[in-house]
């Protein structure tokens, strides 16, 4: 479904005067994109369901604090990771990493584009711990400094930082041992 | 960033299609419905609350404020008042002085005659009496519109400090040569100039070498006369303003510590005793006002405006005090009788003004910081409050169990009106500490509930505030 500044705006007002019409629509137009982000945070595609319903809950009931004339996907994507963070800091523990290790960014990545399926990836992420994952998810993908991680997890800056640095490992780990990537 | 973190960035970002759209909509807006259905009337309620809460706010500011400026001027009128006696007193001391000077001469003979064996002579040295001179002297000076309306000042100043018959007694000797005579006639109290003056003017008193005697304390004690007053007021120290019956009722101290009246402002974080998972921490602002009753124990009044979040996977009676009942799920769930509908979360945001009365006792300790104990009823009235249910078919197979059937969660809202909860204690204890005017606190306090009737849930508070005394 296409939809342009000008549809999207026209949605936006329709949620802000709680009209099930809009609502329905802004959902199905951000369904997918809101999924991708909580499929890589959860794990698990039914868990990410209930997180995107819990945060289009939040964008529905709290529409009236999202300011018009911004971008809305950049308002969506921090709904739903925070979501995700919430549901993950209740029944995980993301309890700081002691033991800082450096991550050595040796050898490359060669040709691996083509060849990795998507299924793939996320299945090489959900190895990872919940605690890693996260982590890596907020750093890597997501852009978020390790201040902000640390604040969002209510970790030291150091656990995200050595959590980072094992997540890396760990992906770099599997990639070898069972694609043989690196050279 | 390394071509790995670029690769996973690059890969994971790609939005991908996903299944269950509509299904999960569904959910959405049934979701939706069931907070309609009670948030339409409840968030109204919930803003004229804290719109009230600001109008409170600041009118409490504007109050200390004008209080503040009130008490500047009162306090500038007190000290402009106090220097004006100090103004007259020298005055009327100068006055005193070149009266005494002046009625001296012709009571000398008559007063040494009279018992003299039974007197205490003071001498005064001429420096003690330069200084008279000097105070004189300095009075002249004043500006002239206090010299404008010196007698009528006088006058004032006399009706005023003096008690009313010594005044009158002043008032008539001033214009006789009396006033000594009398001193003299008293048993046992003499007069004794070492050397005539030779001018009545004040500036030559200088050379003036007066001795007064005074009769004994137990002479004068036993002898009644219009000029006792007088001669006590003449004894007065000098520097001495506040002994002057009428400024000692004027000046008192102002915003002391031992002030009898508090009004301040807290910030209230509490914890839910014993913890419960899902519930969260409570959070709110209040304001308190104090007055002193005895030396150390203290009225104390509150109100303050909480919230909190409640997310269970049961339903926790303690919780939600407005009733004691599970609500049936819409429909009587999916399954019908086989399968039941369970309840697996009830979610609700009460929103509570605790309206507490109390004493507050100040330990004895000497200490920077000042502890207190506090025993207060407080009266808590839970706002209108959406209390919403969520329900999910009881199946022990579980997904791929034999009986499974892949239903959606099912939601139902209720609303409920406000409620007052009674019986609710509060124990605390606090250290405060004193500043000019204000007095900053952190205290601790266990909530205890002791109704039966409307069960609510025990909690430990800490609040931190300041107060302005007055």
């Amino acid at each position: 479904m296409e939809t342009n500044d000008v549809q999207l705006e026209e949605i936006l007002d329709g949620c802000r005067q709680n009209k099930r019409a809009s609502q329905q629509r802004l959902y199905a137009h951000f369904y997918n994109y809101a999924m991708t982000i909580a499929r890589r945070y959860m794990g698990n595609t039914e868990i990410a369901e209930e997180v995107v319903n819990d945060s289009f809950f939040k964008v529905f009931t709290k529409i009236h604090l999202f300011l018009g004339g911004q971008p809305f996907k950049p308002w969506l994507r921090r709904v739903i990771v925070n979501t995700a963070i919430d549901r993950l800091r209740a029944n995980m523990n993301l309890a700081p990493e002691t033991e800082l290790q450096a991550w050595h960014d040796s050898g490359s990545l060669t040709g691996i584009e083509e060849e990795l399926t998507r299924e793939q990836i996320w299945a090489m992420l959900d190895r990872l711990p919940p605690a890693y994952r996260t982590v890596f998810n907020l750093a890597v993908v997501d852009c978020f400094s390790h201040e902000e991680i640390a604040a969002a997890l209510q970790i030291s800056v150091g656990a995200s930082k050595s959590n980072l640095s094992r997540a890396r490992q760990h992906l770099r780990t599997i990639l070898k041992t069972e694609f043989e990537f690196f050279n | 960033m390394s071509d790995l973190d670029e690769f996973f960035a690059k890969r994971l970002d790609e939005e991908a299609s996903f299944p269950n759209r509509g299904k999960n909509w569904k959910q959405m807006s049934k979701r939706l419905d069931a907070f309609d259905s009670g948030m339409v009337q409840g968030n109204p309620s919930g803003l004229r609350l804290w719109q009230a809460a600001a109008v409170i706010a600041v009118a409490t500011a504007g109050f200390l404020w004008w209080k503040t400026l009130t008490t500047q001027h009162y306090n500038k009128a007190l000290r402009q008042e106090v220097a004006a006696f100090q103004t007259d007193r020298l005055i009327l001391e100068g006055q005193l002085a070149a009266a005494e000077k002046r009625a001296a001469a012709p009571t000398v003979e008559k007063g040494n005659n009279k018992e003299n064996q039974n007197t205490e002579s003071i001498e005064i040295p001429p420096s003690a009496d330069l200084k008279r001179t000097e105070t004189a002297s300095k009075a002249q000076k004043l500006p002239s519109e206090k010299k404008s309306d010196e007698p009528a000042r006088l006058a004032d100043v006399q009706a005023e400090n003096l008690p009313e018959e010594a005044s009158k007694n002043f008032t008539e000797k001033q214009s006789s040569t009396t006033v000594l005579e009398e001193k003299a006639s008293l048993p046992g109290a003499t007069v004794l100039p070492k050397k005539e003056p030779s001018s009545l003017d004040t500036s030559s008193a200088k050379s003036s070498d007066i001795v007064f005697t005074t009769p004994t304390l137990d002479a004068v004690k036993n002898a009644p006369s219009k000029t006792d007053s007088l001669l006590v007021a003449e004894e007065k120290p000098r520097d001495s303003i506040a002994s002057s019956p009428t400024i000692a009722q004027e000046i008192k101290p102002v915003r002391s510590a031992k002030s009898r009246f508090r009004i301040g402002a807290q910030a209230t974080v509490g914890f839910v005793q014993p913890k419960q998972k899902g519930v969260s921490a409570l959070r709110g602002q209040g304001f308190s006002v104090e007055a002193k009753v005895l030396r150390s124990l203290w009225v104390t009044a509150s109100v303050d405006w909480l919230h909190h979040e409640v997310s269970t996977e049961e339903f926790v009676p303690r919780f939600h005090p407005h009733h004691d009942s599970l609500p049936k799920p819409p429909g009587g769930g999916h399954g019908g009788p086989q399968h039941p509908a369970k309840l697996v979360q009830v979610e609700s945001a009460p929103r509570e003004q605790h309206y507490g009365l109390g004493l507050r006792y100040e330990l004895p300790i000497k200490f920077w910081l000042r502890p207190s104990l506090r025993v207060a009823h407080e009266w808590v009235r839970v706002s209108p409050t959406l209390v919403t249910y969520k329900f999910e078919e009881d199946n022990p197979g579980g997904p791929g169990g034999p009986n499974w059937h892949d239903h959606d969660p099912e939601y139902t809202a209720e609303k409920f009106d406000a409620q007052w909860l009674t019986n609710q204690w509060r124990f605390g204890l606090g250290l405060e500490k004193d500043i000019p005017n204000w007095t900053f606190g952190l205290w601790a306090d266990y909530s205890k509930d002791f109704s039966s009737a409307t069960p609510s849930f025990d909690a430990l508070y800490v609040r931190a505030g300041a107060q302005y005394r007055f």
